[in-house]
């Protein structure tokens, strides 16, 4: 099995297997590529590059058994160590190798080996290579508290895939599990900050009256025999408990005295109340709020179903193919055609009156996934719309990928297929400018159907205008 | 025969000293103090109270107090008493004085009453709600509720009463009319006389026994009590006495321990109060077992030093004391012994004595009752006057049903000291006041005049 260290340092001898060496500044894409195993060193250099290789889009990389050599003046976070596919002291590494990280290093690439592979493919959705991370490790992904995300827990095993240290990741896995391609099982519940989800919350008593946070509590004192009810310090005399009513001492609580309840003072505005109210103040916004104002969150450990496998393999269905075909008449690309050339003879026939053609492309659609991925639905849903609402029910559609549509719109002359595409272009930017950073595009081009025309050669032409 | 005729032959029969040998009891002492001691007092109250001279110093006194508007705490403990909150609020709301802060003790209410009262507090009704998991008592209750109180007067009130719209500045008022005066008692009506018989009798019982009585009591200068279902206090003798003791009876308690401070205790007729009675004989007899029981525990045993010469002795305490003692324990016992001396000297007379002796007790109640309409003209409801209608029954009501009571709360306190033992305490205090002995203040500390 070939096994890249890389880092520098002495170069490691292992009994029975080569290990290559190469310093980070060498290391090149073929390097990886090639590599069956990589081991990386703990240190700065070391720990950017273990993030280097789970970001990179070809599962062949990012897909890689990755070791992490421990010790020396760069100790890993809890976070790494659970990332890693294993972590070991150099010392104990090659006999960790021989037991144990072979046998996992050879059933990861046994795993990776049956992923299709695709000249050029890139896997984006950081939520898809979990999956794919989760198919090759047959493991589940368990969360662990942290300090170091404002969600207060990560997935570790999968958290480099995201490109920032927040939610995103958690939010991916949500909707795989709407999706219905993972299963997940309670773990914990979470209160977070209403306006930025974080979790770290400071969370203390208040004045009802004027929310200040400065309380004092008094336990009160309630003397059997004379009935005197006071706070605590009214009895104090002396370092021990005397009524100041009838000059008793007090022996023991439950028999001569009892704590009925408890009573804060506000050294605020001087209000008295048992009664407090929560304030949550947010340690990253600085939001306050009221407990019941809170996000709740479950956090959750995921694991595979029965749909996992497939989707891990052959990729995730077009959510936004499956709206699209189920609210408009979407008709397969065959029909279409004869429809279109139907309409080309009409025209031809009767000469009265003009239609058109457009081919609507959504360029990295797929950036919905990787931005808003808990709100997929609800944003394809809105692309459909507006489409619907642009569009009659006498114009027809087909798609012909994930993210390529051509509509017929009959009886339509070329000012009104124009404006047709200004509407279009018009909202569909104002819905995605609104919702995603830039990337995703609305390309939109059109053809009036001349008599001369025939179906497939015409939507050819409109595809040949494809970027 | 002829019932005049028997009558006329009874009376000629026995002459003038035979027929007080017969009706010495009624003669003697329901006469001369309920007919004549308590008519002359009312005579002298209204005369008093037309005078020009009270009606401007009245008016002069409530200037004073609208002027300076101190703040007065009504203070409200009870148990599971919630559902009566909410009457409470609405009565203190309407209040013609307004500088008026609302403390709820819960006392370890297991129904929704800190649910209700925390909805309030948040409306701003109630100032402070203190819940205490564990009941402690009436008295713990209260105490709680003064220590945080800050009020220059401190209104103690039932938690299921309500007030009439300007019982709070009546209730305040004499405190202005008189510097030396302590606390002030408010005067008590039943509020659910429609609940039937035995509140409707009760009703009667207050009017003829609270309203007259305490009026009678304020204006001699031996008024004894200041009931825990309506009372004002001046915050700072309170402060000084460390609030109420253990009870039960812990209202009349605390009003003689204001007394021995040398301070006046009055009674105003116009601050009124409405507070549920009980609407069945068990609940009542219930109550009233417990109340009378606080005449041995506290006026006996308590405050027998009221009887003594002593540093803090005072005539009008010591007739306070006597008055009470006297009249209700004694003429209790007393009454046996006549009803004794009847049956075994005028056995083939007896029933004509009997009906005789209810007649003029019936008789009697329609003057007192007389009596209280014309004291409480001004603040009776209209249902009132169908109270008119029970007071055949109240012979029967006063005189058999609460003497039996009475009779036996005294006998039971006297020789076992039942009201250690009775729930209406957590038995936690009741034990260790029981233990004791005694309640309240320290025998070694002494109650000093201002």
């Amino acid at each position: 099995m070939k096994i890249l260290s890389i880092g520098e340092g002495e170069p490691l001898h292992w009994a029975g297997q080569t290990v290559t060496a190469i310093g980070p500044q060498a290391l090149t894409r073929e390097h990886l590529l090639e590599a069956q195993a990589i081991l990386l060193n703990p240190s700065p250099d070391g720990q950017a590059l273990f993030g280097q290789i789970r970001k990179d889009p070809d599962p062949q990389v990012y897909l890689k058994p990755v070791f992490f050599l421990d010790g020396g003046d760069f100790p890993l976070t809890e976070e790494l160590r659970a990332a890693a596919d294993g972590c070991a002291s150099p010392t104990a590494a090659e006999a960790l190798w021989h037991h144990e990280w072979r046998t996992l290093s050879e059933r990861i690439l046994a795993e990776l080996a049956r992923i299709p592979r695709h000249e050029g493919a890139k896997d984006a959705n950081p939520g898809f290579k979990a999956l794919r991370w989760m198919l090759t490790r047959r493991r589940d992904l368990t969360p662990m508290a942290t300090a170091t995300n404002a969600q207060g827990f990560i997935y570790p095993a999968v958290e480099a895939f995201a490109d920032k240290a927040d939610a995103t990741m958690t939010e991916a896995l949500n909707f795989l599990e709407e999706q219905g391609v993972l299963a997940s099982d309670f773990v914990d519940r979470i209160y977070r900050c209403a306006g930025c989800g974080s979790a770290f919350l400071n969370v203390r008593e208040a004045c009802s009256q004027c929310q200040s946070t400065r309380l004092e509590s008094d336990d009160l004192i309630h003397h059997f025999r004379c009935g005197y009810v006071a706070p605590l310090q009214d009895f104090m005399r002396q370092g021990s408990l005397t009524c100041p009513k009838c000059d008793r001492g007090l022996s023991m609580i439950g028999v001569d005295y009892d704590k009925p309840s408890a009573v804060s003072h506000c050294l605020s505005c001087g209000h008295v109340s048992q009664d407090t109210d929560t304030l949550s103040t947010c340690y990253q916004c600085g939001r306050s709020m009221a407990p019941e104002e809170q996000k709740v969150s479950i956090i959750k450990r995921f694991h595979s179903n029965g749909l996992s496998q497939s989707a891990a393999l052959f990729g995730l269905e077009s959510l936004f193919r499956k709206i699209v075909e189920s609210e408009l008449e979407v008709l397969p690309l065959p029909v279409f055609k004869r429809v279109v050339q139907l309409e080309i003879n009409r025209i031809s026939r009767y000469q009265r009156s003009e239609s058109a053609l457009l081919l609507l492309e959504l360029k990295n659609i797929e950036q919905v996934y990787l931005e808003k991925p808990a709100r997929a639905n609800q944003i394809f849903a809105e692309i459909v719309a507006i489409l619907k609402a642009i569009l009659r029910s006498t114009d027809v559609v087909t798609t012909l990928n994930d993210s390529v549509f051509v509509v017929l719109l009959v009886e339509t002359p070329e000012e009104g297929a124009a404006r047709a595409v200004e509407r279009i272009n018009e909202r569909l930017a104002t819905l995605l400018d609104s919702n995603l950073s830039p990337g995703v595009q609305v390309n939109i081009h059109r053809a009036q159907i001349q008599t001369q025309d025939d179906a497939g050669t015409l939507i050819n032409q409109l595809l040949g205008r494809l970027a | 025969m002829d019932p005049i005729a028997i009558i006329v032959d009874f009376v000629q029969d026995r002459g003038l000293a035979g027929l007080f040998a017969i009706f010495w009891y009624f003669l003697l002492f329901d006469f001369l103090r309920y007919i004549v001691g308590d008519g002359i007092a009312i005579g002298i109250f209204l005369v008093q109270r037309s005078r020009p001279q009270w009606r401007q110093k009245r008016a002069t006194a409530r200037q004073k107090l609208f002027r300076t508007t101190p703040l007065v705490s009504v203070i409200a403990p009870g148990k599971n008493e919630g559902k009566s909150i909410p009457a409470l609020v609405e009565s203190l709301r309407r209040q013609t004085y307004k500088n008026i802060e609302l403390i709820v003790v819960d006392d370890g209410s297991d129904d929704d009453t800190p649910e209700i009262c925390r909805k309030l507090v948040r409306e701003g009704h109630i100032r402070h709600f203190f819940r205490n998991e564990i009941r402690g008592g009436k008295a713990s209750a209260a105490n709680l509720a003064l220590r945080y109180c800050k009020g220059e007067f401190v209104v103690h009130i039932d938690a299921d009463s309500h007030l009439r719209f300007d019982s709070i500045e009546k209730i305040i008022l004499p405190f202005y009319l008189d510097s030396r005066i302590g606390a002030v008692a408010g005067d008590i009506r039943v509020a659910n006389i429609d609940d039937g018989l035995c509140p409707s009798l009760q009703a009667i019982e207050y009017m003829k026994g609270i309203s007259v009585g305490r009026m009678v009591g304020s204006m001699v200068g031996i008024l004894r009590i200041v009931s825990g279902a309506y009372g004002a206090f001046r915050r700072d003798i309170l402060d000084r006495l460390k609030g109420w003791d253990v009870g039960p009876g812990l209202d009349g308690d605390i009003t003689l321990k204001i007394r021995k401070l040398h301070y006046k205790v009055h009674f105003e007729p116009e601050a009124v109060c409405f507070t549920n009675a009980p609407d069945s004989f068990a609940k009542l007899g219930r109550q009233r077992y417990r109340w009378d029981k606080s005449l041995i525990r506290f006026r006996l045993r308590k405050h027998f030093d009221l009887l003594l010469p002593s540093a803090n002795f005072s005539w009008p305490n010591f007739f306070c004391s006597v008055e009470n003692i006297f009249f209700n324990l004694g003429l209790n016992f007393k009454w046996w012994i006549y009803f004794s001396q009847i049956c075994l000297f005028y056995t083939d007379q007896l029933l004509f004595i009997l009906v005789a002796n209810y007649t003029l007790y019936f008789l009697s109640g329609i003057i007192q009752f007389s009596f209280a309409t014309l004291l409480l003209r001004h603040t009776m409801r209209a249902r009132d006057m169908a109270l008119w209608l029970l007071l055949p029954l109240m012979p029967l009501y006063t005189g058999s049903y609460l003497r039996f009571i009475r009779t036996y709360a005294y006998l039971s306190e006297i020789f076992f000291r039942t009201s250690y033992l009775d729930r209406w305490n957590p038995w936690k205090t009741s034990r260790a006041v029981k233990d004791d002995g005694s309640a309240g203040i320290s025998p070694t500390r002494r109650m000093t005049a201002r």
